[in-house]
């Protein structure tokens, strides 16, 4: 079995925590420059936090692997991971979907006023 | 009773060939006429305009489904009775058009398909078409308890009730299968009206023998999920 104690390096561990500042860091400029919007950021900021509790206290990784029933925890990291993006794509694919959505009856709204705008310049002074 | 208000609307993207002869055939009919222009970029809707028909122009292309759909828009935004839909690449012969809405009018049915398979007469489609047909057909068949022998044909019409439902939900790239299933879901219903086809006169149709393999499993899809989709 992993020994919790060299399961990380001091200095893999310095390095993890280190990235996962960064990380959080570039996050919450995106956020500030409004790139991101916050709804989709949550899950970026979430998986930011999750990373950065991990270098802090590796053990939480062990605790997770038993609770899954994964006997490597690292194996037990990747997999949430996956499944993570995973589902973190569906939520873009969805987010996707509706915006094509919003793109399909705007073009047809638009149709639809340029032809309404044709008949009124073709009719001056008439009020429709 | 009043005389119902009917509109024809032809979808069209890049027919700038064909589209002329489609209008004129349709002056002698005593409907109104518009045409759907699915953001060409060959002068459609100028040929059209120049004939004096009154033309939808997309900003962008939004698929057969989103320009179909425009045209049930501007049926509803018009108070139309009926609307019939049909293509502009000339494959639709608009002399068929009166027998696709007299069952509309007559009350037997609240949408009717032009269907190129009822008598046989007129263009078949090439054989592996028809193979792809006859699969939907099929397929149509045991969802809807109902057969359907030209599933695929974009040569419509249907009356206000129809019309209000395909503006608030109306399929996307190969709508034709897929729309009949959302219609008998909700309790309306078809019949198939004998028409005549023609292959089309200019130019190329935008369908490639890949591209019908994809939509025949595109569609497959779509038509199962959508049977299991709330009615």
């Amino acid at each position: 079995m992993h020994d919790p104690a060299i399961f990380l390096s001091p200095r893999l561990q310095l390095s993890a925590f280190l990235i996962s500042v960064l990380y959080l860091a570039f996050l919450l400029h995106l956020i500030r420059r409004e790139i991101l919007q916050l709804k989709y950021s949550m899950f970026w900021v979430g998986s930011g936090l999750a990373f950065l509790a991990f270098s802090l206290y590796p053990p939480i990784v062990f605790g997770l692997g038993r609770l899954i029933g994964v006997k490597w925890p690292e194996n037990a990291l990747f997999l949430l991971a996956i499944f993570s993006i995973l589902v973190l794509l569906i939520q873009l694919s969805a987010a996707v979907s509706s915006s094509l959505e919003r793109e399909r009856s705007l073009a047809q709204e638009i149709a639809l006023l340029r032809r309404e705008l044709e008949i009124l310049k073709d009719k001056p002074g008439a009020s429709k | 009773m009043t005389t119902s208000r009917v509109v024809v609307f032809v979808l069209a993207y890049n027919e700038a060939e064909n589209i002329p002869d489609v209008l004129r055939a349709l002056k002698d009919l005593p409907y109104d006429v518009v045409v759907i222009d699915n953001a060409s970029r060959d002068g459609t809707a100028d040929r059209a305009r120049a004939l004096g028909v009154p033309v939808l122009t997309l900003p962008y292309n939004v698929d057969i489904g989103g320009g179909r759909q425009a045209g049930y828009k501007y049926a509803l935004a018009h108070g139309y009775d009926v609307a019939v839909q049909m293509d502009g690449d000339g494959q639709h012969d608009a002399r068929s058009i009166p027998e696709l809405v007299k069952p509309l009018v007559d009350g037997r049915a609240d949408l009717s398909i032009g269907s190129r398979f009822v008598l046989g007469e007129g263009d078949q489609a090439t054989s592996a078409r028809r193979a792809g047909i006859s699969f939907l057909s099929w397929l149509l068949g045991v969802l809807l308890g109902k057969p359907v022998l030209d599933p695929t044909s974009g040569f419509r019409a249907c009356r206000r009730s129809v019309i209000e439902l395909y503006c608030r939900s109306y399929p996307l790239d190969f709508p034709e299968p897929e729309s009949l299933l959302l219609i008998s879901r909700r309790g309306f219903s078809f019949v198939e009206v004998p028409v005549r086809m023609r292959p089309r006169l200019h130019g190329e149709s935008t369908v490639t023998p890949l591209k019908s393999f994809y939509y025949m499993f595109k569609i497959t899809l779509a038509l199962l999920l959508g049977s299991l989709r709330k009615a």
